[in-house]
């Protein structure tokens, strides 16, 4: 465990270069922006800004992202307070009671009340990361192909997490992902695969282009009829602060969400939406609250926002450890990865430590660095929140045309980023999720190429699925991920059947 | 018409599965007793269920409402299209700048001095991270092709 932290300081002090501070400081202010303007969240936002990672060296690229995705989760927060729009999806619950305590004019309150419990979810997710990961790094290194194969198998499957009312809709959108991860190449033969003859696709579908414009684009395409909306409040330090029994309030929601919400982020698919709503229920449910929740009660601003930071910092961990993303914006950095000449996986902590660990201790530093600038910043986030879609149509569009032409340095990544911008624009509008398209194109290769390998190191042979305990357990609980949501919803729907026929009689 | 719009999107999906999964059986090869799946194998998987998956969405869409198409949204798809066309004639720059500065003040009639402001922020912007500090060899277009280089 010593060994871990040691090796945390060594990650700080290779990041306290004057580059890399200034990268941490304005990933964390872009963060909060990104994360505070309804609408635009940490994946479109990583999405966007990863094309200007290209020119940096490796950690100082994840550095920028990992603390643009971190950030987010602070910024989400102030427009669900402010104006009851969560700025991104973990921030949902965090609008039931923040909003209500704006509107009794406690608005400084409850932002200072989201801002102390993101930074202490955010450090518990983290001091659990650093204590964990070297484990799993370890524990990861017993994973050959077929290992690899049924693991991925149960990341595939646990994606059903992210697929929202829908069902069918959401494996459409998991399948197209897939099929898109086929397109250029075969990975084992080295031969042409689905390009149509068409040279560009041989590398296959970028990731980039193609990220910017399933939720880039097509978020500025929705934006276009969308209303600007409008705030009032002002905002001053002073008002914002939290008196010590007001504290006392939400520290033991914080730390009991830190911790529950770290372990809801290191599930893959999970993520922080699923934290942050499942420790809003437990803190409703299960504890009391000195106001009832929804009414205005600082205790479900921090059941909310601690939780969704420490299952942003848990994410990590599958991330860095054995290479599986656990979120749509986890997929663009796991993207990222491979896209700087990277492997994440078990191996990344012996052959890259300064990289893996540099990326560990941004967390630390843009968790800090949030803090200051999320109180200093309240009084001036009021007017960002508020820029016009008039102004952010063509400026976000300037930068997903020019972003995705960098990407390829050809006109081949405009096209991608413009056909992908209209087809899940026009997938999104008929309700079909796009992050589990995301996470099955970043996937399915791998998944593909472990299975492949594992067959052929077996002579063709299917046994070798089901040889090792990691096998077998990643196989029963992708059994359990499959039948689990079936048999729920069956129960769901013969409870609601028992309550209509109970009333009717 | 409305109504039969609703299918739309899962009607492609269908066409779309249906049509990788001929493709890739016409084309590539399954399976192979000693090496196991081959290169046609998961994307073959993968479309047939897109097939069934898209017949599903169709006849669920039965019961649902159409969303209404609102033309004002693809203004923007117009527009970037356009930028496309412009590339080849006048370069990728000189496209996108004059995009960003139309519809500012002929889409969205801001005043002048907004219009300006937003222009210039956004042109140091590209030009200062993406020409000057990444080198990216924007397309310059057949008019400046040989002045570029």
């Amino acid at each position: 465990m010593l060994e871990n932290f040691a090796m945390l300081w060594g990650g700080i002090e290779s990041l306290l270069t004057v580059e890399n501070l200034l990268i941490v400081l304005i990933g964390t202010l872009v963060g909060i922006m990104i994360g505070a303007i309804p609408g635009i969240g940490s994946l479109s936002g990583c999405a966007i800004l990863l094309p200007m990672t290209y020119n940096f060296e490796p950690t100082s690229a994840i550095v920028l992202l990992a603390t643009i995705y971190y950030s987010t989760m602070f910024g989400g927060s102030i427009s669900a307070i402010l104006l009851n729009i969560p700025g991104d999806s973990p921030a949902v619950m965090t609008a039931l009671d923040g909003y209500a305590l704006a509107r009794k004019g406690k608005a400084g309150k409850a932002l200072a009340a989201a801002t102390i419990s993101s930074f202490i979810g955010g450090l518990i997710g983290m001091l659990i990361l650093v204590s964990t990961v070297m484990w799993l790094a370890r524990f990861g290194l017993n994973f050959g192909n077929a290992e690899m194969t049924t693991l991925l198998l149960l990341a595939l499957v646990s994606i059903s997490w992210l697929i929202g009312d829908s069902p069918v809709k959401g494996i459409v959108s998991t399948l197209i992902g897939a099929l898109l991860g086929c397109l250029g190449m075969d990975a084992i033969l080295g031969t042409a695969r689905l390009n149509f003859g068409n040279t560009a696709l041989m590398g296959g579908i970028k990731f980039a282009p193609l990220v910017i414009g399933a939720v880039g684009f097509s978020q500025v395409i929705k934006m276009v009829t969308e209303k600007d909306v409008s705030c009032d409040t002002k905002l001053s330090m002073r008002e914002s602060m939290l008196n010590v029994h007001e504290f006392m309030r939400i520290l033991p929601v914080s730390l009991r969400s830190g911790v529950i919400g770290t372990f809801v982020g290191v599930l893959p698919g999970a993520g922080a939406t699923t934290s942050s709503f499942l420790n809003y229920a437990i803190q409703k449910k299960t504890f009391r609250s000195e106001v009832p929740l929804g009414e205005g009660a600082i205790e479900g601003i921090a059941s909310s926002e601690s939780a969704n930071n420490a299952a942003a910092a848990g994410a990590f961990a599958p991330l860095l450890a054995l290479g599986i993303p656990g979120s749509g914006t986890g997929s663009i950095l796991l993207g990222g990865l491979l896209m700087w000449g990277l492997q994440p996986g078990p191996l990344l902590f012996s052959t890259d430590p300064g990289f893996a660990w540099g990326c560990i201790a941004s967390l630390f530093l843009a968790n800090g660095i949030a803090v200051v600038c999320a109180f200093s910043m309240m009084p001036l986030m009021t007017r960002v929140i508020t820029i016009s879609n008039k102004i952010l149509i063509p400026t976000i569009t300037v930068v997903c045309a020019v972003g995705s032409f960098s990407a390829t340095e050809s006109m081949y990544g405009l096209y991608i980023m413009f056909f992908s911008g209209i087809v899940c624009y026009l997938l999104d509008r008929d309700g079909y999720p796009m992050a589990p398209l995301l996470l099955s194109f970043v996937l399915t290769p791998l998944f593909e190429k472990y299975m492949r390998r594992a067959f052929s190191a077996s002579a063709g042979h299917v046994e070798i699925f089901w040889q090792s305990a990691i096998c077998k357990t990643c196989l029963a609980l992708f059994v359990f991920f499959l039948v689990a949501p079936m048999v729920k919803t069956a129960v769901m729907k013969r409870r609601a059947a028992r309550k209509q026929s109970g009333g009717n009689a | 018409m409305k109504n039969l719009s609703k299918y739309a999107v899962p009607f492609a999906v269908t066409l779309t599965g249906l049509f990788f999964t001929v493709y890739t059986v016409a084309h590539y090869q399954l399976y192979d007793a000693t090496m196991g799946p081959m290169q046609g194998a998961l994307p073959t998987g993968i479309a047939a269920l897109l097939t069934l998956f898209g017949l599903v969405a169709c006849f669920k869409t039965r019961s649902s409402e159409a969303v209404p198409l609102d033309l004002r949204n693809w203004s923007v798809v117009a527009a970037v299209g356009a930028v496309i066309l412009a590339t080849h004639v006048v370069g990728f720059l000189p496209s996108i700048f004059v995009f960003l500065f139309a519809w500012l003040k002929f889409k969205e009639r801001l005043p002048w001095k907004t219009t300006i402001i937003v222009t210039v922020v956004m042109a140091a912007f590209v030009l200062g991270v993406f020409v000057w500090w990444m080198q990216i060899p924007f397309t310059p277009g057949i008019l400046f092709e040989d002045l570029w280089g």
